[in-house]
């Protein structure tokens, strides 16, 4: 049962060990580009939503 | 008309939705606490969507309760956080703007404490900003704003005092704060097992941030740096001096 726990467990303790959003809000503080890239996504994305699939 | 809307309405919508989309991402991502709670919530605004999408009774009705909450639950838990983050936008700009490194002075007491440190084999790690701030760093350190001088430094890092475990972060001319504590490097690929938390915290800022890390041994009293993810060693003075002026330049 132990085993069955860690193995679910298994992905969520990987990320946390890694301090990502540590790391992340840093690399974004470093590349500030990145934020630009995102938005930019984001953006095409929601006007993709709402204008081509509206019911989606 | 693409798909019944007029084309300068959907471009006039889309700069609309990118200003909003930007400032949200750039104040989410600009602090780590802030970018974990997003990402928790993201997750479950994923979880609804996958409930709504297979239609699943009782997870679909409590998740969009959930996801419907989210907003307001985010600004009642990060308030303090997005009250300095507001504060801190303006003077982040005008940083970004006035960039002043340490003068020639600094430069001299920095090396003279690093030479003291490892004379006389006082484990040291001295941080120096440049264009990344390290204010995340330093809110949960020992807030000191002092002027740097060689005799500061050596009475930070003298073992058995309250300051001397952690870093120091130097802004400009001033020690900006002591004990302050980074995220250890997990390089493998730069790192033998004999190297000890000192020089991973130095790697971790490196590779993180363009700040440049001077780290002193306590076991053997050499002298490393720290930049962009690498590790060095330095043999004499004059070397310590010549990186501290390509860097702080």
């Amino acid at each position: 049962m132990k085993k069955i726990i860690d193995f679910i467990l298994q992905p969520f303790n990987f990320f946390s060990g890694k301090k990502l959003a540590e790391k992340a809000s840093v690399f974004v503080a470093k590349y500030q580009f990145i934020i630009y890239i995102i938005a930019f996504f984001v953006t095409v994305s929601l006007l993709f939503l709402h204008y081509v699939y509206p019911n989606l | 008309m693409i798909y019944g809307y007029q084309i300068w309405k959907i471009i006039v919508d889309a700069y609309f939705i990118w200003v909003i989309v930007f400032a949200l991402t750039k104040f989410l991502l600009s602090n780590k606490r802030l970018f974990s709670i997003t990402i928790i919530f993201l997750f479950i605004y994923f979880l609804a969507f996958i409930a709504n999408y297979l239609d699943l009774g009782v997870s679909k009705g409590l998740l969009t309760y959930l996801a419907e909450w989210m907003p307001i639950v985010l600004i009642i838990i990060m308030a303090p956080d997005i009250r300095r983050i507001l504060e801190s936008a303006w003077k982040a700009d005008r940083r970004a703007d006035q960039l002043i490194m340490g003068s020639e002075k600094t430069k001299q007491s920095i090396v003279d404490a690093t030479i003291e440190l490892a004379n006389q084999k006082i484990g040291g790690l001295i941080t120096i900003e440049k264009h990344n701030t390290l204010d995340q760093y330093a809110e949960r350190a020992i807030m000191m704003n002092s002027i740097v001088s060689k005799e500061l430094l050596l009475n930070i890092f003298t073992p058995l005092t309250p300051l001397h475990d952690g870093a120091v972060i130097i802004r400009g001319d001033s020690i900006l704060c002591a004990a302050a504590y980074f995220v250890l490097s997990d390089n493998s690929e730069h790192l033998t097992k004999t190297i000890g938390s000192r020089h991973r915290a130095g790697l971790g800022i490196s590779e993180i941030t363009d700040s440049m890390t001077i780290i002193v041994s306590e076991e053997t009293g050499s002298v490393s740096i720290a930049i962009e993810g690498i590790l060095l060693k330095i043999n004499d003075r004059d070397k310590l001096m010549e990186y501290l002026n390509m860097f702080m330049k």
